[in-house]
């Protein structure tokens, strides 16, 4: 919505998309801001692209997924919490990140390697497709708020 | 593989060395820096910072332990229980004094754990049965990463099977917002040191009176979640120290709500094995089994008298006032371990040593008392420290 307020908001579809449209492709990485050019070509919305670009840090320097989960590496210290309380880690690896250990299945969606938390399989986030549900599982948990999804 | 990053003693870590990368799931930042660190900041065996080979060092080793009436063994509260025997053995060969890091820190908690002053638990019955666990001067996400996550807070237990956020509460009681307190339901902020004031409040409110001091709703509030509480756990560290001189109170306290205590410390494996031992958990004198105040290291290194001091595996200088640990600089002071710290810049003889649970294997005790066993995941020259500690005393 933040973003959304910023863009020009004149539904022009010189990116190929509405407004709207494209504030959602900002936020899952399909469309960079430069693809919005009255925003860089007309000097009246010169502040509002700096707002935008200064929003959009995190998610174009942090590693960024499809459902919009961004993990900031360099506040992650591997402490496995959101692995061990996503509840759809819970339900694929009901001996492994159910009971506190590590990931033991392919099928979970975040994982603790290296010292960092790393995402995969992140169709099955339940803040994705059909059915989605605003779940804070893996956010509440995080004492550095390492993870987050800016798209709200 | 087991990590020994920490006294919690994670066992679920998977390794894989590909041509020297490795790559390590489920340790945490802090274990995985440790496995990483194989080749990392590496001490060499040195005298008076000149570079020497393994043997000249253990040498001239014993040749200063022969020649002193003085000594002392520091540290090894992060060793295999291997490398802690062969400690022993060589203190009482020579009569030296031995303490570690609880005579610093925490030591006073870990002698009530130890002497069945209050009741302990299995971390493997807190994940399964923990509904109310209360952080009271410890910052577990800072010190010790995954106690929460694999056992306190977030996992699923047998009797726990709905999850943290319906079946666990969690209580944060310290001096500042920690990361603890970030994630834990409810948090109480006290003054250094005024430990006591809550403990005497808590006692009002859990008698059904009003508490003289603090946030009165929060305190109550409080009260009737320990009041409800089926298997309450207080997880205890060194942000009691201030208080220390009450730890009795804090016991009692304990004992009254009928929660059980688990210091979170990595001393409490070491000072075991000492208790055990020798009725003691530190600053012994190998020579009559006696305890003195007078062998912590603080003492022993503001003495004139002590002569040499033989650290092994913990970077002791780092957590005393540096006038204090500058005085390694003026006696035989003698660093076994595998990397750098400034307790090896200060010493004047330094012996490497292999990582333990890395490059060479051994027994280890976590801090619920549960022991594991350790293994070697990396190939190296280094001895492990048991080994040097035994050629030292073979030597002598
Ligand atoms: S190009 Fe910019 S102004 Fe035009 S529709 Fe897209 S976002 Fe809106
Ligand atoms: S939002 Fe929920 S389902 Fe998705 S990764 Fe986080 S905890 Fe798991
Ligand atoms: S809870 Fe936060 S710090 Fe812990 S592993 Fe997850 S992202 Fe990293
Ligand atoms: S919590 Fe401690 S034992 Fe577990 S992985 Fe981290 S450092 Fe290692």
């Amino acid at each position: 919505m933040e973003i959304y307020k910023l863009l020009p908001q004149t539904n022009c579809k010189k990116c190929g998309e509405t407004c709207m449209g494209f504030a959602f492709k900002l936020l899952s990485k399909d469309l960079t801001l430069d693809k919005c050019t009255p925003l860089f070509e007309e000097e009246e919305y010169a502040e509002e692209k700096k707002e935008l670009e200064e929003l959009l840090k995190p998610i174009t320097e942090a590693e960024m997924t499809e459902t919009g989960l961004v993990i900031h590496e360099e506040l992650c210290f591997g402490c496995g919490n959101c692995v061990v309380a996503c509840p759809v880690n819970v339900a694929e690896d009901p001996t492994g990140c159910a009971i506190g250990k590590g990931a033991s299945s392919d099928k979970v969606i975040l994982k603790v390697e290296n010292g960092k938390v790393k995402a995969a399989n992140i169709k099955t986030c339940r803040r994705f497709g059909k059915y989605r549900i605003l779940c804070n599982a893996c956010i509440t948990p995080c004492p550095t708020k390492a993870i987050e999804f800016p798209g709200g | 593989m087991i990590c020994l990053g920490c006294s919690c003693l994670c066992d679920d870590l998977d390794f894989k060395n590909e041509d020297g990368k490795i790559t390590v799931s489920n340790a945490c930042l802090k274990g995985f820096k440790r496995i990483d660190s194989f080749n990392k900041n590496r001490l060499i065996p040195s005298i008076n910072n000149e570079k020497k080979s393994i043997d000249d060092v253990i040498n001239k080793t014993i040749e200063i332990l022969n020649n002193s009436k003085k000594s002392a063994i520091f540290g090894l509260e992060s060793s295999v229980i291997e490398a802690q025997n062969e400690s022993i053995k060589l203190g009482e060969k020579i009569g030296s004094i031995i303490d570690n890091f609880s005579s610093v820190h925490g030591g006073y908690l870990i002698e009530k754990f130890l002497d069945g002053s209050v009741k302990t638990c299995a971390l493997d019955d807190v994940r399964d049965n923990c509904d109310l666990s209360i952080y009271w001067g410890c910052d577990p996400m800072s010190t010790h990463p995954r106690l929460m996550s694999k056992f306190s807070y977030y996992p699923r237990g047998k009797n726990r099977q709905r999850g943290w956020e319906e079946d666990r509460n969690t209580i944060s009681i310290d001096a500042r917002k920690s990361l603890t307190a970030n994630i834990t339901k409810k948090f109480i902020k006290l003054r250094p040191g005024s430990d006591f004031e809550l403990f005497e409040a808590f006692k009002d409110v859990l008698s059904g009176k009003l508490p003289k001091i603090g946030d009165k709703r929060l305190l109550m509030d409080v009260g009737t979640s320990i009041k409800k509480a089926k298997y309450g756990v207080v997880f205890a560290g060194d942000g009691l120290d201030y208080s220390r001189e009450r730890v009795n109170d804090f016991i009692d306290l304990i004992n009254d709500i009928g929660f059980k205590l688990q210091p979170v410390m990595d001393s409490i494996g070491f000072s075991k094995l000492l208790f055990d031992r020798f009725g003691f958990i530190n600053s012994i004198n190998l020579e009559d089994k006696s305890h003195s105040e007078d062998n912590s290291i603080f003492n022993v290194l503001k003495s004139d008298d002590i002569e040499n001091i033989l650290i092994v595996e913990s970077d002791i200088a780092s957590y005393l006032p540096y006038k204090i640990a500058k005085r390694l600089k003026d006696i035989n002071s003698i660093y076994i371990g595998p990397h750098n710290n400034l307790t090896a810049y200060l010493s004047k003889i330094t012996i490497p040593s292999s990582i333990a649970g890395v490059e060479s294997g051994g027994n280890v005790c976590r801090m619920d008392l549960k022991e594991e066993k350790a293994e070697k995941v990396i190939d190296s020259d280094f001895l492990p420290s048991y080994d040097i500690l035994n050629k030292i005393r073979e030597g002598l």
